[in-house]
Parts: structure tokens; C-alpha cells; sequence
């Protein structure tokens, strides 16, 4: 049983600029196309939206399921209401760093490997099986990956966990 | 229909509508359902009109449905009058409808208006069709050698039909068409022609006609899914499709023979899914709005392929909110799910994906419990609404009218049926689209606000024709006159000899005369019937023209003035017949059948006797039971209009439960303003007399005249004689005892906090988090089975009320479907803007209410997150609806009409006739009908004021010829006909031990006759010896 008088009602403005998020009717458009609701644990943008507006502070900064996302959008495309639940997503994950560090050497240290959470390099036989070209990615270039990583180290959260890069 | 408008607009310019110029005269544009309703109402007042529509065809959308609930039949033909029925077409009206009163230009475009009431200028462009339908005789051959296939419109593309075609195949007379855009312009079709009907260089044809009032009932567009990234899978996957296709695929004249098949290879379907709100509810596409008919056309289409598939099959129906707002929408959902087994699933679907057979695969998420699930189905419908009218801007811009609403019609904020251009109304779905009975509706109101405006401008409406004293015939033998069409400039279709016919007929005993003119409907050959008849011996007479649907009435027209009773005229069909045939006989067999026919014709008319019908005097004052808005309103509509109104009210004052409840509107009305300003005008109207405190003890009669007794706030009884009644009595608010209702001054009704905040005595300000319930006793079994369709609106208007004052307030909604249809979705999406949350709730997992301490808590289940919620609210507000006031009952008595299973008064046909009782001469109106929102009271109240004038605005109306009556001698009083009659029309009367018939009330169907087990019923004319001698005739030509 959760006390309504116990959540943060203004937690969505603490997660994102971006307001229109209040519009969302859970309507499950999002959820139904999305390929990561089949992850285990699943994302469910939806729910995440609903917790954000109910103010599950505790329950949000938990949810594991935000890092889940593969970064499609196909919820951005069809969201009838405007919500933008995939910019939701990212800004999830950026809320939940800001508030809990120990998030930042989960998620630092695979981006600054290979410029993405997701392996994504490792679907290019997949995407040769069915007919796709090979994308384009920063791990592919190490030129580039190198001029990305020290483009990265002079973020300000990567200067704040330097313990975490070798030199 | 196309033949009749070419024929009047080409030969008759003396009998253009604006022959007299004191008579009224309205356009209405668009004959859709909406624009024929409004165009009849004002027709059965007596005034002219003509019907435009830029489509080749009349019956808009409605011409594509076969079937609508809750009847999942078709019931148009009930919206022909039902008094005075002589001057309308008598069959069914998605063929055609003809009246006297309406001229129809279909294909026809407005271009241009100008002026003001009382003289609009109207410019209209008549698109040729390039086919001549005055030579046409309907062989087809054109269409045989017409090389051009484009897919055919009316079945949605799911058929295809050449360049050369009939736009809609059930239409009468149905004439071909030439689609200049398809058209290769090959010649074959000029050669092929036996009568040279087509001419490929005809042009189009202006016309300018002056009117009084215009009735704009052009409709809206339907959401085309293929043009966005909206649920990718249209028109790539043929088994997805439109809610209109599958309509298609439903009809048997759709191209599937009424079979539920699947598109892409003809195999039977055992899967089918709906998706909801395809192009509707959708802010960032900029249609922030609901389409209001889709969860019952998606309802609909699945209990009918239940009924028409021979073999088990499963529906689902993927929905946000099930919006089963209208009256009995509720319980028809209850049957789908309960009867059929119809699957409801809360889920937006976010698109479709096709296996290698074609079927379709849905991925969703049941919100019951959680799960997943992957499912493939056979067809899926898309339920798409609305998109605004096709071409707003130019007519916008033609009508010096902004479009507003997402591209919609504006309409004044109150009256929905005006424009913002004076004499200029709007109905049907122009303003945002409607089921059938708003259509009608709203319909109504316009034709209502048209005549009152010619009232007020003096214009008059047309009497009924006065005829000559009839011959007596009664003591003749039957003589027969004979006038044959020899057609159009002589082209009788090749293979007709006319002389041999004549010859043939003259032959018979039974036929005195024959004559051969030339075009017997107009110009000269039309004089010479008319001198034929003036002069003849025969005391019958037999027309043998073309096109007997469009010219019976005015052939029978000048038969009657020439002292003939029609009865004893027949027009005789020898063109169709051709058109029939031609294709089984070769051309010269047609002589021999056209003479059959006319045999069997002349046998009919042999067996004929008169018929006489009875003028009805209409007493020419109402009475309106109930002074809130709708009776006030439907008073001062009748008394604009010269009737004398007595308005009767049981309370000490006027205003209803909108004067004693109502502070403020969703859309920002001022109904408190607003009710004194109505009452303002009826204390002020000196037609209008009210009787408050007022009770009814008995009321008799019938349509003309009624007799009501009532008892009057100084204790007096008052007989009140009557032409028609309305009745207005409202509804109420809705107590409850659930949730803890009266154990805490925190929990009050919506209704409550209204008056609170709106008093003072509730502080806004001070509500940090409130609560609300909808719902509550409503739409579930053993409380009010149905929707009050104002709870949704009143927790929305509630909400931003406080949130006004308090803009930090906490609300939760805990909603079932929330039924903000129509543009009302708007106000929806602003409050979870504003921070509102709406939290859904199943009947069997409702929210629990407990008073500690004087104070509600409340628990809750959010269906998003899973999770019980518990809140400790300043405030719990409960939806408790409308429900009818118990009184209705002894009413309902009184005046013998029926009740609703919750009390609400019984319409005659709560799609097509919803404001008519089946007894003739009582309307209803506002929330004695159901719960509605204050604009659509108004609405109502004006559609009501208008189906009483009909009858009002004469001193008298006619009953039909072919009505039924009863043989006392050999009746035995079982009464099966009285509970056949569909009209009401039948009553046994206990006095004098017999059944009477109400011959105002009878349509002449024939159920009694058919029901009756000893032939006491009888339809007049119609008997047993007329039909054996007709098939004796026809039988001996086929043993020759």
C-alpha cells in the first residue's frame, strides 16, 4: 500500500524539462512496439511515465529497466500525445545518475568503450542476415574512438570519475 | 433520382422554386442523412427545397451501411413522413427519396452565396454526366466495352468499376455516369449506345437560384490512414483495413456476397481485431479529438460478423475508453461481450506486422493482469473517424466563415445548428461527426431554426392542392383509359412497336381507350394527357411511361385534378422492365413483355375500387410538459412561430434542474444567465402560458386534438385542448449510498461540490487533494445500466474549478472509460496537462471508501503501476449521474407512451425517429429522452419544437390511402395484430368490444393482414381478388 500524501508530486520537473509528459493517458502505445518490453527485467515507458508523475521517487531512482532501452525511438514516433517517452528514458537515466552515483560506473565506462550502453557492434552479422548495410559506429574507427574518448574526458562527469579510465 | 431534377430543371423553368416568391425557400446542401432530414422536416411544413449534393448520389455515408444497432438493421426508410406520406416516396430510401415539396440536385456544387436572409443569392454548378438519363434505357453495353477499371468508391475499393457506371448500384431510376477523370475518352462506349444517351463533350451547367435560408450539411471526411506513419500496415497488408471496408466486406452487395471473407484470398475469417481511435485522440498529429461513433460502429461490426459468419469466430476490440456514452450504447456493449463474447482489451496498439499468409499480427499488453501476448488474426479493422470536411477552406471562405476546432465548422457556442453567418445553419456531421439519431437531431433543429427565420420574414409555407370534386364511379363498370409514352423524340428502345401494344390492349375488354402521345411527363405530350383525361369516358387510367418512381406522383397528380381518384391511376413501368430483360431476350421479345406487363396492369386497376383518405384538423396549440431548458426552449420555438404553447410545470418555478444545479459548463457557458434570460422570454411571449405547481390528471385523444386535464397551482382543473405534445420533463440527480456517501461532510457529489465552490461555501482554495469517483451507480448491473454522459464533463469542469483557485491541488480521477467524446477530448488532455491523474478502474476491482474520524481514506488499484494506493483526500467527490424521475411512470400512463428499462422515456426509433414517440403527435425532449449536455438540450428542444410543427403549421394533414381496417363480423378479437403493429396504430377498445385503428398512425405495412388468422385485417385496395386476377394475367401470357 503506498501512501499518495508520501510521493513527490513535482518529481516529473526534477526529471525532465519536458513537460508534456503530464499529457501521457496510458494508452500503451509505447509499451506495445517497444522491442525492449521483451527484456528481462522489461522496460515498460509507460510505467516509467506513471511513476514519474505519481512522484515513486524511491521506486524510480531503483528501476533498473530505463538502461534497457535500445535507443529506436519507435515510442517517440507513434506517442499520440506528445510525450516523447524515449527522451523520457535518457533523461531517466541522467536523473538517476545525478542522484545516485554509484549508477555512473555502470553505465561511464561502457560509452566511453564504444560510444553507446549497447552493444550495438555486435548485431552487424544480424543485420548482414536480413540485407542491412553496416552501420557506421565510432568503434569501428579507432582515429575516431580515440578523438571521442578524449572528447569524453573533458566532460565534467568523467573529469569527476577519472578513477574509472585508465591513462 | 438524377432523371427527376434533369427533367423539372430542363423542361418545367416555370416550375423552378421560386415560382411564388412569398412562399419560404431553403437550400440545403448535402444530402447526407442530416441534410435529407432537415430538407424533409421543412418539405412536410410546407415549404420549398432544394437538396444538393456533389456526389452523383443522395444518403451520403449511410448509403455504404447495411446495418446499424441496436437493431443491425436498416431502418432509414423511417425517417418518410409518417402523416402525409402521399407527397413522399414510399420505398426504401437508400434507393431515392422523392417529395413533392423537394427538388434534388445531386452532382451538383455550390460555388458561390451571397446576400442575406430572405434573399440569399446562390450560384450552383450541375456537373455533367454525360450520360443523357432522358434517352438512357439502362442496357449496360456501355459499361460492357468501357476498357477503363478503376476501383469503385462505393465498396471502398475493395471492387473495381469501369470509366462508364452506376455510382451506387441500389439506387432508382439508376443511371450511368461517365468518370471524365478515368475516361480514356476510346468512343466505344458513344458506339455501343443503342439510343445515343452519351455525349462526351457535355459541359457543365450553371445555376442561380435565390433562397431564404441555407442548410450546410456537407458532412466530414474519414481519417485516411494511408497517408501517415499512423499504425504502418495500411495499404501494404491487405488484410488490414478501415472500418468502412469491412463494412463493405460485411454487404452483400460489397463485392464479398455478405460473406465475412478475407481480403487477400477469399478465405473464410475465424480471427478479426478492431483498433481503436485510428487518426482520432492525437495531440501531436494536431486531432486532439474523439470521433464519438467509433466504439459502436467497432461494436456493431463485431456482434454482425459474429451473426453472419457460419462458423465460430473470435473479435477483439483494442480501445483506450470504451465510449458508450448514448443512450442504451451500454447495455449493447454488455450484450457484445455477454452474447457474442466480443474481447474488450485496454490497449493502444503501436502497429501491425504481416505473417507470409497475409494475417495480421497484434503484439499487446492486457492491462487485466499484465501479460503479453503475440496474436495473429485474419483481418484487422482500423476504426478510423474523422477528418474535417473535404474543401473547409473554400466553403469557408464562400461563407465569410472562419473554420475553427482542428478544421471544423464553428458553431454558436449554445445553438450548435447555427453559423456564424446569419440564415445560415449547419447540422450533421459538418461541426464534428455524429451517430445517426444526432444527425437527425441536429437535423431537425436546423429546419427549425430555417423556418422560424422565414417566419419571422413573413414567408409563408405551401397549402395543400385543392382538387376537383372526384367522378363517381362506384356504379360503373370499370373502363380503362390507356396513355402510352411513345419516349423522348420518338426513340422507343429498338424492338418496342408501340402500335402493336396499343393494338394488343385495346383488344381487352376492360380498356376503353388507348392513347400514343409523345413524352407523356412534359412539354407538349404532357398537355395532351392532361386534355385526355379532361376529356375521357374511362373511369380509370393506366400510364404506360418510363420511370414510374419518379412520375407516378405527377402523373397521378393530373389524373387527380381531372377528377380522377388516385386509386383508380396506375403508372405502369415499360422502361426498367427492358432493362431487366435485356439481357436474357434478344430486343424484339420486349413488344410481347411490355404488353404483358401492361396486362397484368390493366387486371389490377380493373380490380380497383377508390380510396378515399381523411382529413385530420390539427388544433393549432401545444402543450409542453416540463419548464426546465428543453421545455422552454421547445415553447418559445413553437410560439416564434404563431403556435399557442401551454407549458406546464409541476415545481413553483421555471428552469429545471439547470436553473436549481447548473453553475457553470465544461465549455464555458453561463447557464445561469442563461436561464434567465429563456424565462425572461417565455414570461414575456403572450403565446406562451405557463401553469406552474401544475399536476396532470388524464389526457385523451389523438394526433389534431388532444384533451388534457390538468390541476393548476390555485387548485383548479383546466381542460386543455391540444394539437401535439412535448414532453420535456427532465432528469434528476442521482443519489447514492455507496463509497460512504452521508457518513462525512468531506464526501459530496459532483453536483454538491458545484454548488459549493459556486456559493462560497466550499473554499477552493483550501482543497489540497481531492478525489473523484465516477461512475458511481451507473453502468452496472442492478444500478442505472447505462451511461449519464455528463459525469465525465462535470469531473473535468470540477477539476479545473479548483485548480483555478489552487493550482497545486492534487486531483485523482478514478475513472472506468473516460467519455469526453467529440471536441470534448480537448478539455481531457488539458486537465492531465494540468496535472490531473486519471487512474482506471475495473467493476471488479473497484476503489474502497472507509470514514475514520470523520474522514474519507480511500484505496485504489492504479492498473499502471500494479500497485494499491491510499489517500487520506479533503475532499471525495462521487459522479452519481442522472437518473429519471420516478413520475415518468404515471406519465408515461397518461399520455400511452413508453418507458426506457431505466425510466426514461422511449423514443420511436432511437437512431432514426429519436425525438418522435410511435404515437403520433407526442415528441420528447432533453433529459427526459437521457442525460445530455445543456447544448445538446438545446439541440433536442429545437428538433422536437420542428417534428411538432410539421403538424402544427396546417390546419389539417391527411391520412394515406392504403391504410388497414378491420371486419368486425369476422374479427375474434385475439388482438395478435395489435401486438404485430409496429406503429402503435392498433388498440383494442374495451368499450365497444373491437379493434380501431388509428389510420393516422397506420403506415399500411400489412403486418396486421399478414398476423390476422381469418382475414378480419385488410389493407385497403389491397386485396386477395385484385392479386389473383393481376397473376391470372401475367400467367396467360406465359401459357400462350
Amino acid at each position: 500500500m503506498i501512501n499518495l500524501a508520501e510521493l513527490k508530486q513535482d518529481l516529473y520537473k526534477e526529471v525532465t524539462e519536458h513537460n508534456d509528459i503530464r499529457y501521457c493517458f496510458n494508452c500503451s502505445t509505447c509499451i506495445s512496439g517497444c522491442p525492449a518490453s521483451e527484456a528481462n527485467p522489461p522496460l515498460l515507458i509507460r510505467n516509467l511515465v506513471r511513476k514519474v508523475l505519481l512522484g515513486q521517487e524511491d521506486a524510480l531512482l531503483d528501476d533498473d529497466s530505463p538502461w534497457a532501452c535500445v535507443t529506436c525511438s519507435k515510442c517517440e514516433e507513434m506517442c499520440p500525445m506528445g510525450v516523447k517517452p524515449f527522451e523520457l528514458c535518457l533523461a531517466i537515466r541522467r536523473w538517476q545518475c545525478r542522484n545516485d552515483e554509484t549508477r555512473i560506473p555502470q553505465s561511464l565506462p561502457e560509452l566511453f568503450e564504444r560510444g553507446y550502453t549497447q552493444p550495438v557492434e555486435k548485431a552487424q552479422a544480424l543485420r548482414a542476415s536480413v540485407g542491412l548495410g553496416e552501420l557506421s559506429l565510432v568503434v569501428h574507427d579507432p582515429e575516431l574512438l580515440k578523438r571521442f574518448q578524449a572528447m569524453l574526458k573533458e566532460t565534467k562527469i568523467v573529469k569527476e570519475n577519472s578513477y574509472m579510465f585508465k591513462e | 433520382m438524377e432523371t427527376t431534377e434533369q427533367k423539372t430543371t430542363e423542361e418545367q423553368p416555370t416550375e423552378e422554386p421560386i415560382d411564388d416568391p412569398t412562399i419560404g425557400t431553403v437550400l440545403v446542401v448535402g444530402a447526407g442523412i442530416a441534410g435529407i432530414r432537415a430538407a424533409l422536416d421543412l418539405a412536410e411544413t410546407g415549404y420549398r427545397v432544394v437538396l444538393t449534393d456533389s456526389s452523383p448520389a443522395i444518403g451520403g455515408i449511410l448509403s455504404k451501411l447495411d446495418y446499424q444497432f441496436p437493431s443491425d438493421h436498416c431502418g432509414m426508410c423511417k425517417m418518410l413522413p409518417v402523416v402525409g406520406r402521399e407527397y413522399a416516396s414510399q420505398y426504401c430510401m437508400r434507393k431515392s427519396l422523392l417529395h413533392d415539396n423537394i427538388k434534388i440536385l445531386p452532382f451538383t456544387e455550390v460555388t458561390r452565396v451571397d446576400g442575406q436572409p430572405g434573399a440569399f443569392e446562390v450560384e450552383l454548378v450541375k456537373r455533367a454526366r454525360h450520360v443523357d438519363t432522358e434517352v438512357c434505357i439502362g442496357t449496360g453495353y456501355c459499361a460492357d466495352v468501357c476498357p477503363v477499371e478503376v476501383p469503385d468508391a462505393f465498396n471502398q475499393g475493395l471492387t473495381k468499376r469501369k470509366a462508364v457506371f452506376q455510382p451506387v448500384p441500389h439506387n432508382l431510376p439508376n443511371m450511368y455516369l461517365i468518370d471524365m477523370q478515368a475516361c480514356t475518352r476510346c468512343g466505344e462506349c458513344v458506339k455501343v449506345c443503342p439510343v445515343d444517351a452519351i455525349n462526351l463533350e457535355a459541359s457543365d451547367e450553371s445555376l442561380t437560384f435565390t433562397f431564404d435560408s441555407i442548410i450546410f450539411a456537407v458532412g466530414c471526411e474519414l481519417y485516411n490512414p494511408a497517408n501517415t506513419i499512423d499504425l504502418g500496415g495500411y495499404g501494404i497488408y491487405p488484410n488490414v483495413v478501415t472500418s468502412l471496408e469491412f463494412e463493405r466486406i460485411l454487404s452483400a452487395s460489397g463485392g464479398y456476397d455478405g460473406e465475412v471473407r478475407r481480403p487477400s484470398d477469399g478465405k473464410p475469417v475465424s480471427r478479426i481485431a478492431w483498433l481503436q481511435c485510428v487518426g482520432s485522440r492525437n495531440r501531436k498529429a494536431g486531432r486532439d479529438y474523439c470521433s464519438s461513433i467509433c466504439c459502436m460502429f467497432a461494436l456493431k461490426e463485431a456482434v454482425l460478423a459474429h451473426e453472419k459468419s457460419s462458423s465460430p469466430i473470435e473479435t477483439t476490440i483494442f480501445y483506450m475508453d470504451m465510449r458508450t456514452f448514448g443512450k442504451d450504447f451500454y447495455r449493447y456493449r454488455e450484450r457484445a461481450e455477454e452474447e457474442y463474447g466480443v474481447k474488450l482489451v485496454r490497449c493502444r496498439v503501436h502497429d501491425v506486422d504481416a505473417m507470409p499468409d497475409d494475417s495480421v499480427i497484434v503484439r499487446y499488453l492486457d492491462p487485466k493482469d499484465g501479460s503479453w501476448h503475440r496474436e495473429t488474426f485474419d483481418i484487422v479493422v482500423l476504426s478510423t473517424g474523422q477528418a474535417p470536411p473535404k474543401d473547409r477552406e473554400k466553403l469557408a471562405e464562400m461563407l465569410g466563415i472562419a473554420p475553427s476546432q482542428m478544421g471544423f465548422f464553428p458553431t454558436h457556442e449554445l445553438d450548435r445548428v447555427k453559423s456564424e453567418r446569419e440564415g445560415v445553419f449547419m447540422c450533421g456531421s459538418l461541426t464534428g461527426l455524429t451517430d445517426i439519431g444526432e444527425a437527425m437531431t441536429s437535423g431537425s433543429a436546423a429546419a427549425s431554426e430555417a423556418s422560424k427565420l422565414m417566419r419571422s420574414m413573413g414567408k409563408r409555407h405551401k397549402e395543400e392542392i385543392a382538387f376537383p370534386p372526384e367522378r363517381q364511379t362506384a356504379r360503373e363498370l370499370p373502363k380503362v383509359t390507356v396513355i402510352l409514352c411513345r419516349w423522348n423524340e420518338g426513340k422507343m428502345p429498338p424492338g418496342v412497336d408501340i402500335e402493336k401494344i396499343k393494338e394488343r390492349l385495346s383488344r381487352r375488354s376492360s380498356v376503353g381507350e388507348v392513347h400514343v402521345v409523345d413524352t407523356v411527363c412534359r412539354g407538349p405530350g404532357f398537355e395532351q394527357s392532361k386534355a385526355i383525361l379532361e376529356q375521357t369516358k374511362g373511369n380509370r387510367v393506366l400510364f404506360g411511361a418510363c420511370l414510374p418512381y419518379v412520375y407516378r406522383q405527377r402523373l397521378k397528380l393530373i389524373a387527380q385534378k381531372a377528377g380522377f381518384n388516385p386509386a383508380l391511376v396506375e403508372v405502369e413501368d415499360i422502361r426498367s422492365v427492358i432493362q431487366r430483360l435485356r439481357k436474357e431476350e434478344p430486343f424484339d421479345a420486349l413488344t410481347r413483355r411490355v404488353g404483358q406487363n401492361l396486362d397484368v396492369a390493366v387486371e389490377r386497376l380493373k380490380n380497383s375500387d377508390a380510396l378515399h383518405v381523411k382529413s385530420i384538423p390539427i388544433l393549432q396549440q401545444a402543450l409542453i410538459v416540463g419548464a426546465g431548458v428543453a421545455g422552454m426552449r421547445s415553447a418559445l420555438s413553437l410560439a416564434e412561430r404563431g403556435v399557442q404553447v401551454h407549458l406546464l410545470e409541476k415545481s413553483g418555478d421555471l428552469g429545471g434542474l439547470v436553473a436549481a444545479k447548473l453553475r457553470y459548463t465544461l465549455d464555458g457557458l453561463d447557464p445561469v444567465k442563461l436561464v434567465s434570460d429563456i424565462k425572461q422570454r417565455v414570461w414575456e411571449n403572450k403565446r406562451i402560458t405557463t401553469h406552474t405547481n401544475a399536476e396532470i390528471l388524464k389526457s385523451s385523444g389523438s394526433l389534431g386534438r388532444f384533451e388534457t386535464v390538468i390541476r393548476n397551482g390555485d387548485n383548479e382543473q383546466l381542460v386543455i385542448l391540444h394539437g401535439a405534445t412535448i414532453i420535456a420533463t427532465g432528469g434528476r440527480d442521482a443519489k447514492t449510498d455507496q463509497y460512504a456517501y452521508g457518513q462525512s461532510d468531506q464526501i459530496v457529489t459532483q453536483s454538491e461540490l458545484e454548488q459549493g465552490v459556486s456559493s462560497g461555501k466550499l473554499d477552493a482554495k483550501k482543497l489540497n487533494n481531492v478525489v473523484m469517483i465516477q461512475c458511481v451507480g451507473s453502468r452496472e448491473k442492478g444500478a442505472h445500466e447505462y451511461c449519464s454522459r455528463i459525469c465525465c464533463a462535470a469531473a473535468l469542469k470540477n477539476s479545473f474549478r479548483i485548480l483555478s483557485d489552487n493550482p497545486e491541488a492534487r486531483i485523482v480521477v478514478l475513472y472506468r472509460d473516460m467519455m469526453t467524446y467529440g471536441f470534448s477530448e480537448q478539455y481531457y488532455t488539458k486537465a492531465r496537462g494540468q496535472g490531473v491523474m486519471f487512474t482506471n478502474f475495473d467493476l471488479d476491482r473497484k476503489p474502497s471508501v472507509v470514514v475514520d474520524n470523520g474522514k474519507p481514506v480511500v484505496r485504489y488499484f492504479d492498473p499502471v503501476v500494479r500497485e494499491e494506493f491510499e489517500t487520506e483526500p479533503d475532499l471525495l467527490v462521487l459522479s452519481t449521474g442522472i437518473e429519471a424521475d420516478p413520475s415518468n411512470r404515471a406519465l408515461a400512463e397518461i399520455f400511452g407512451v413508453a418507458l426506457t428499462p431505466d425510466g426514461f422515456f422511449q423514443e420511436a426509433d432511437s437512431k432514426w425517429r429519436p425525438v418522435d414517440f410511435l404515437k403520433e403527435g407526442i415528441f420528447v425532449a432533453g433529459s427526459a429522452h437521457s442525460p445530455q449536455k445543456l447544448s445538446e438540450v438545446i439541440t433536442q428542444a429545437e428538433a422536437a419544437a420542428q417534428r411538432a410543427f410539421t403538424y402544427l403549421s396546417r390546419g389539417s394533414v391527411t391520412t394515406a390511402r392504403i391504410v388497414s381496417t378491420v371486419h368486425d363480423a369476422i374479427c375474434s378479437r385475439c388482438q395478435l395484430c395489435v401486438e404485430v403493429c409496429p406503429y402503435g396504430a392498433r388498440t383494442y377498445e374495451p368499450m365497444e368490444k373491437r379493434i380501431v385503428v388509428d389510420e393516422a398512425a397506420c403506415q399500411g405495412c400489412g403486418l396486421c393482414a399478414a398476423a390476422c388468422p381469418n382475414s378480419a385485417s385488410e389493407l385497403q385496395g389491397l386485396h386477395e381478388k385484385k392479386a389473383m386476377a393481376a397473376i391470372d394475367a401475367y400467367l396467360q401470357e406465359i401459357s400462350l
